[in-house]
């Protein structure tokens, strides 16, 4: 049996939005609005979806950088903090950004990096520490004479690569890893994804991979769940979700993306509108933009219905898979 | 008949050491009316390649060392900064990656077209309001009169991006530069936006240099490409022959580095990309190249093949019988 590593309860989080002179509270950004997710250890989820969906600030929660405004978020069976983790799960759960220049202190040469982890989360003497330091750049593709130099020498794949043997360091049971490819070209992005998958095979590392690119997400991730305006609107096996999108959303996204095979059709939906801020309330996220949209959409908040392992949340594909 | 035909295009970046080659381009043309798709990775000169059309580069140390850059006839590379003025926005539209980078956020979006239509087409008052709603509605922005007044802020990156087009198109230039003009934009947008190009392109036969480093989106937008490594086309030829058989080992280790659902380990390319600059003979590739024998260190290869498809590649038979 494999355990439950993290679930997500109900899990929301809202941003307030100011107005005025004085700043007052005007309303509400509604980022993560009701996510309900689960993640085995040793598995990896992807979270997909578009710009201002409420990915990061999903990833950015479970990883207690901030604090949810309702719901709950379980990290191994136990309710997470709110406010400073202890030091015991701090290690047990590292993020991974975007950014990779960004997330590294460019005055800290990478070897001391990677120290700093081992430092903090290690009993180890200095020198077994730096030799574990290596070790692990190594493990990423990181040299010795690169080790000792300040990230700003390296390139974006590498200061990514440094990025994870930094994670790697704390020995964590769960790595959140936000867009780690997207500022990367697609042959650097090749190393990294195959660094992970090694890094998966090999350790039994979970991940929690947050990406706009869903052919990233398909490649690393078992599952995956479609976000849209804060809400998850489809989770499933990637396998699954891949071969049959069942939401309207999900379908819009996959068919939108072109593949590099001229011979593999190209079919774009026009969508309706424009991405807006997500406002929360009654009814489904994507009426706006959906083609299929009635006035049931607006009225009511679709339900979560089991379809093959998968969850879709979508009144009309409820109705289609009613007995007539 | 070729609108854009560039020759031997040499880009330089002056530093304390003497200039520094960035972009060393064999060729590169563009029919009439042709949409053609510029592929290449980060660095490879993609950018100062459309740039270098009309002399608009990011800093002053970077300049255009030599080369032909012929524009329906005329060599631009021959023109002074005062000519040069004539042909940028009214010969020549560009479209940048990002759009908030190219409106100012003090002013309402419809004010810098309006500057445009004054310039390059002499349009003011009524008349000039009148074109850019026009404009407005010709790349499908909704609601176009009231939009002329909002500020950037107002619109969602895709309706930014839209602006930047109108503007590009204002003057009815016979070239549009696009570069990476929907790599900041969410997928679904994505589309809606590459059409509207397409559909432009047709409707006035204007000729499109659509910069990419997607190859997807090149797949199925472009009937002809040019792939780009240090600073230089690789390869070039019809889409399809291109990216079905490919001739240029990069061009393969490209396609096969794109990740797909179902597949295991991807093939990805050994090493980074070295600087045009620090190669000082052979083939650019070499350093990383899977096929790479010791002529390949020795003999600069040319872009040649059998037709329309040629590649810079000594081995490009075996390349593609492997
Ligand atoms: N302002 C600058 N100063 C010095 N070198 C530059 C400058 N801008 C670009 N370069 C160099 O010129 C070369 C070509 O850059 P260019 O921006 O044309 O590449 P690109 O293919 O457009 O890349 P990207 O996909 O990142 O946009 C690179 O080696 C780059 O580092
Ligand atoms: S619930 Fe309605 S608006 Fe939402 S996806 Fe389904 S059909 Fe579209
Ligand atoms: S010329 Fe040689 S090194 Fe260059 S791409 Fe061809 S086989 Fe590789
Ligand atoms: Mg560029």
């Amino acid at each position: 049996m494999s355990e439950r590593l993290l679930a997500l309860h109900d899990l929301q989080v809202r941003y307030p939005i100011r107005k005025g002179l004085l700043r007052r509270v005007a309303g509400a950004v509604h980022a993560v609005d009701g996510v309900s997710l689960r993640l085995d250890s040793g598995g990896t989820l992807g979270i997909a979806g578009e710009s201002g969906c409420g990915k990061t600030t999903l990833a950015r929660a479970v990883a207690g950088l901030l604090s949810p405004s309702g719901g709950r978020i379980e990290l191994f069976g136990e309710k997470a903090p709110q406010g400073h983790w202890p030091l015991a799960l701090r290690r047990r759960v590292q993020m991974v950004f975007q950014d990779p220049g960004g997330s590294l202190d460019p005055r800290q040469k990478v070897i001391d990096a990677v120290r700093e982890p081992l430092e903090a989360f290690t009993r180890q003497p200095p020198q077994a520490r730096t030799e574990r330091a290596l070790a692990l750049l190594a493990e990423v593709g990181i040299t010795a004479q690169q080790a000792l130099r300040y990230p700003h020498t390296l390139s974006g794949g590498q200061k990514q690569r440094v990025a994870i043997a930094r994670a790697l360091a704390a020995e964590p049971d769960l790595i959140i890893l936000d867009e780690p490819t997207s500022a990367l070209d697609v042959s650097v992005q090749a190393q990294i994804l195959n660094l992970l998958a090694d890094i998966h095979d090999r350790l039994g590392t979970a991940f929690l991979l947050i990406s706009h690119d869903l052919d990233v997400i398909a490649h690393v991730c078992e599952r995956v769940a479609v976000l849209y305006g804060g809400r998850v609107v489809e989770a499933g096996p990637v396998a699954e979700v891949f071969r049959e999108p069942r939401h309207p959303y999900t379908r819009a996204l996959l068919a939108a993306l072109p593949d590099p095979d001229p011979d593999r059709p190209w079919r774009p939906e026009t969508l309706k509108g424009t991405v807006g801020a997500p406002e929360g309330g009654v009814g489904c996220p994507f009426r706006q933009r959906c083609p299929l949209a009635d006035a049931r959409c607006g009225q009511e908040t679709p339900k979560a219905l089991e379809i093959e392992g998968s969850v879709v949340f979508c009144h009309r594909v409820e109705e289609q898979q009613r007995p007539a | 008949m070729a609108l854009l035909s560039m020759r031997g295009v040499h880009v330089v970046v002056d530093t304390a050491e003497g200039p520094r080659t960035l972009v060393r381009l064999s060729e590169l043309e563009l029919a009439e009316g042709e949409m053609l798709g510029l592929v290449g990775e980060t660095g490879s000169g993609k950018t100062l390649t459309g740039l270098a059309v009309t002399r608009v580069f990011p800093t002053p140390s970077i300049r255009l060392q030599g080369g032909s850059i012929e524009l329906g006839g005329r060599d631009l590379a021959g023109l002074g900064e005062r000519e040069l003025l004539a042909v940028r926005g009214r010969e020549v539209g560009v479209v940048f990656q990002d759009p908030n980078a190219s409106l100012n956020p003090v002013f309402p979006v419809g004010r810098p077209l309006m500057d445009l239509l004054g310039l390059h087409r002499s349009l003011r008052g009524q008349a000039a309001v009148a074109e850019a709603v026009r404009l407005f509605q010709r790349v499908e922005l909704p609601d176009a009169a009231a939009l002329l007044s909002r500020y950037p802020h107002e619109l969602s990156g895709g309706q930014r991006q839209r602006v930047m087009i109108a503007m590009a198109i204002a003057a009815g230039p016979k070239l549009l530069v696009a570069d990476e003009p929907t790599t900041a934009l969410d997928v679904t947008v994505q589309a809606e936006l590459l059409r509207l190009l397409d559909d432009l392109r047709r409707e006035a036969g204007m000729s499109v240099l659509f910069i990419t480093h997607n190859l997807g989106v090149v797949a199925h937008m472009v009937e002809r490409v040019a792939i780009m490594y240090a600073g230089d086309v690789v390869e070039t030829g019809p889409t399809r022959a291109v990216l079905k058989e490919p001739r240029h080992p990069y061009t393969r280790l490209l396609l096969e580095a794109v990740p797909r659902q179902g597949q295991g380990r991807l093939k990805a390319i050994a090493g980074t990309a070295v600087p045009r600059s620090e190669i000082a003979q052979g083939c650019a590739f070499a350093s990383r190249c899977p096929f790479a024998q010791d002529r390949c260190r020795a003999i600069e290869p040319a872009l040649e093949g059998p037709g329309v498809h040629r590649a810079a590649c000594l081995r490009q038979e075996e390349v593609l019988h492997v």
